[in-house]
């Protein structure tokens, strides 16, 4: 069910009231479960039996592989793991593995009417969630093998098997995170597992994180889905100007869907009594592809980080091996988001840049009197923060493009495109576009709403992304009333570059001052719920069509 | 159990809320007063995210004043065009829709216009039902009433279109060629042909809701604008056939043959040309006579 639908806004306050009626409180998990599943199986009955399936398998495996005087509890292990890998790469990946083994001739060429059974199977949907249920699975797994005191389990305290089963039943299915994460670690969830009590719910950082949460997805995301909606195989007849709109759109458009949906994900769960990990830290500030890592997507790097970066080596078997451990890993985090050969280009993309990073940061460790060393370590002081933040969003957004793009080949063709020198075809849609883009780095101005505001950033932002906008919206206004004046746009990008260049270390140097910032940050606790009031408005006033979330799909 | 937040939650969301209603009526008093004397902001040409959203709400709120209706797919947009079009008549056009959603739209509504004009043409296309159903829910209908700046019609990306669009000209030439009619026909080659099953099911639909509305006192009535060189394809020679036999006990227009009614395409008018057609409508079923629309300008004199 949709968080965004009208069903979903009258079912869950009933479910909030029942689940704090309840007259036992241990029956809430048992209603958790429940309403997780039914959830789930509304709108998604085909493959309810296989979520079932997942979670008392799970429940089961990880049980055995939890109990230290088990001989076979590494067998356990293992074959929790590989079944919900096989479970995944049957639903997810079958179209993609038959569809590249075909021209290889290892199967007939008649195979699809010859085996109608292969048809048949292909054309099984893929059921949504399944990427993030079985990662939940596989972490609980590893979890419950490698330190089963964390959940709960050890020699002292030993947790029944039915309680520990509805607890991954739970887990499992629990439907703030069931389809599009955040991926939560049992380690950190199951320890929060108790009875729940109206008076506790944290209704100030519920709210905050609701309204931001739907604000970005269905003031911004579902706005920016119309306007960047030519992406699908309509971009061709397009001139540069629209192309660019497209490209900056959709980097705008798949942060504030992914990073909306998780923040509603999270105040659902606060409201439930439950702690979800943060997502999202204001990705596109990143300075470098490893601090964006950290920021973007969190809960998926620091499971890939941990279930795949350290088992493979992590950066303990040489720099050759790190280079690659890190190619590899987002090669597959690449594949884990969808099953095309795109996404593992886009997987690569970042992981090539991952390496080069890490390369030239060792490289100049290494080397420290080298001119060019000197260099990499001038690039990367607070004095280029700026460059270096513009330089990795570009990186980022033109990714997109792989993984929003039918093919590479269409990349390579949108990216000619931007270059071209056609006459201009701005309109009004793409302002729009530039609009919404503009909200989502004003957005970045604010820290992670259900984490507070982080004034160094606010000041770092405000000082080096003001002009920037302004820049840009003297750009949008000349788009408006279609004015293009090439010397007015030179004018305005030198002011601005002018602007760095002063500023920089002016900004740089005021930065430190503490009482400023604690009576600026009292100020912004005193007017925050004056601008979530305008954020409500808004996501009446201004919302876009209703969209699935982009994530569901994975 | 505590039904009670704390004290300073209270206060906190006393703030949200405040703000959040204060603007929302704030901002409806503002949009509905500037109405009157900015024109463009209920304009037709409008965001195609929300074109048949509005449609759908403008003929919500308005249609107890509607005595005639013309409902269709986005071939009725120009029929006629606004600014010419009478203050009794409304223009159900619904993009990627046609006349079926045009009549579900009023039986579900209750509404009861004299006469029905449903555009035949594009039957077949079927009913958004769950556009039908967001824009149908009381929940939806009570909020738009209370604040009218959250209808769709009203939201800022919407206007900004609007805006930006500028307001159409009645007088825009007749496009020198006949754009695309080749293209039109190219889409009905001579081995298309319509799909039983849908003809099947949006006659049985059409008829559902039509019945509806005679019952209530309507007078429904089919036609089709379609080009003379467009209505010669099988294609629609073969949807007519069934669509009059299957509504026989209506009232059917005669299909049109005058080649003076200009396209854009063959199949789309343009403004000029939909007045044109709109007056032939009315003389031809005596709404013009009869006084329900009366004093129509002259299309030549326009």
């Amino acid at each position: 069910m949709l968080f965004t639908s009208f069903r979903f806004a009258v079912a869950f306050p009933l479910i909030l009231i029942i689940y704090y009626l309840l007259p036992r409180r241990n029956w809430q998990v048992v209603f958790l479960v429940i309403v997780g599943m039914l959830m789930y199986g509304i709108e998604n009955w085909q493959f309810f039996l296989l979520l079932s399936f997942s979670a008392v398998f799970t429940g089961v495996t990880s049980y055995l592989a939890s109990q230290p005087e088990r001989p076979t509890r590494r067998g356990w292990l293992v074959t929790g793991v590989v079944t919900s890998l096989i479970i995944l790469i049957f639903f997810k990946y079958k179209g993609l593995i038959f569809s590249s083994l075909a021209p290889l001739n290892f199967l007939p060429k008649d195979w699809t009417s010859a085996h109608q059974v292969c048809a048949a199977i292909l054309l099984l949907p893929l059921p949504v969630g399944i990427s993030f249920y079985t990662f939940h699975a596989i972490s609980l797994l590893v979890d419950a093998h490698r330190r089963p005191g964390i959940l709960g389990f050890d020699r002292m305290a030993r947790v029944s098997f039915p309680e520990h089963f509805l607890k991954t039943f739970l887990y499992i299915t629990f439907f703030p995170q069931l389809v599009a994460g955040p991926i939560v670690k049992g380690a950190s969830f199951y320890p929060q597992i108790s009875p729940k009590k109206w008076r506790d719910i944290p209704w100030i950082p519920a709210a905050r994180a609701l309204i931001w949460g739907y604000f970005l997805k269905m003031v911004i995301a579902d706005n920016l889905q119309e306007l960047t909606a030519p992406l699908d195989g309509k971009w061709h007849s397009s001139p540069a100007d629209a192309c660019w709109a497209m490209m900056l759109g959709y980097s705008a458009q798949i942060f504030a869907d992914f990073a909306g949906y998780s923040l509603i994900a999270l105040g659902l769960a606060k409201l439930l009594g439950y702690e979800l990990p943060q997502n999202f830290n204001m990705p596109y500030i990143s300075a470098s592809f490893s601090d964006f890592w950290r920021r973007w997507h969190m809960s998926l790097s620091l499971w890939l980080r941990e279930y795949l970066y350290y088992p493979l080596g992590g950066n303990r078997k040489g720099r050759l091996r790190t280079y690659f451990n890190l190619m590899i890993v987002m090669f597959l985090g690449g594949l884990w988001h969808g099953p095309a050969w795109r996404f593992a280009i886009w997987g690569l993309w970042h992981g090539a840049a991952l390496a080069c990073e890490k390369m030239l940061k060792d490289f100049a460790e290494r080397h420290p009197d080298l001119l060019f060393s000197k260099l990499i370590e001038a690039v990367r002081t607070p004095l280029f923060k700026p460059l270096r933040v513009l330089f990795v969003f570009s990186f980022i957004t033109v990714g997109w493009l792989f993984f929003r793009l039918e093919s590479t080949a269409q990349v390579w063709e949108f990216l000619g495109k931007l270059l071209d020198h056609g006459p201009s075809g701005c309109s009004a849609v793409h302002t729009l576009t530039y609009i919404f883009f503009f909200m989502v780095i004003l957005f970045h101005f604010l820290k992670d709403p259900a984490l507070g505001i982080n004034l160094r950033e606010l000041y770092f932002l405000g000082y080096s992304a003001t002009p920037l906008l302004l820049g840009m919206m003297i750009q949008g206004f000349q788009y408006l009333t279609m004015s293009r004046s090439k010397t007015l746009s030179l004018i305005v990008w030198l002011v601005i570059l002018l602007y760095y260049a002063l500023a920089s270390p002016l900004g740089l140097g005021l930065r430190g001052n503490d009482d400023a910032r604690h009576k600026f940050e009292a100020y912004i606790g005193r007017i925050e719920p004056y601008l979530l009031g305008v954020l409500l408005f808004l996501i009446f006033f201004s919302p876009g069509k209703q969209n699935a979330f982009i994530y569901f799909q994975f | 159990m505590h039904l009670f937040i704390s004290n300073s939650s209270h206060r906190y969301f006393a703030k949200v809320f405040g703000v959040f209603l204060l603007l929302s009526w704030a901002t409806s008093a503002i949009l509905m007063r500037m109405i009157p004397s900015h024109p463009w902001m209920i304009k037709d040409k409008q965001y195609m995210l929300f074109w048949k959203d509005s449609v759908i709400e403008r003929y919500i709120r308005e249609y107890r004043s509607k005595p005639i209706v013309i409902t269709g797919s986005s071939i009725c947009q120009e029929i006629p065009p606004e600014g010419l079009r009478p203050t009794n008549v409304a223009t159900i056009y619904l993009f990627g829709s046609g006349g079926q959603m045009g009549l579900e739209l009023m039986d579900r509504i209750g509404a009861a216009p004299k006469i029905v004009l449903v555009e035949a043409t594009m039957l077949l296309q079927g009913v958004d039902q769950d556009l039908l159903d967001e824009e149908l829910r009381p929940w939806t209908l009570w909020w738009h009433r209370i604040f009218p700046a959250f209808s769709k019609e009203m939201r800022p990306t919407n206007l900004y279109c609007k805006w930006a669009y500028g307001i159409p000209q009645l007088d825009t030439p007749r496009p020198a060629t006949k754009a695309d009619i080749l293209s039109w026909v190219a889409r009905y080659p001579d081995c298309a042909e319509p799909d039983p099953t849908k003809m099947e099911q949006a006659l049985a639909k059409t008829r559902h809701a039509a019945d509806h509305l005679r019952s209530r006192g309507s007078r429904v009535i089919f036609f089709t604008p379609l080009s003379p060189e467009l209505m010669k394809r099988p294609y629609f020679i073969k949807l007519f056939a069934t669509l009059r036999a299957g509504l026989q006990d209506y009232e059917w227009l005669p299909t049109n043959t005058d080649k003076s009614y200009y396209w854009t395409d063959g199949i789309h008018f343009y403004s000029k040309s939909g007045y044109r057609f709109f007056v032939h409508l009315m003389k031809t079923i005596g709404a013009d006579s009869s006084g329900v629309v009366p004093n129509l300008p002259d299309p030549d004199n326009i």
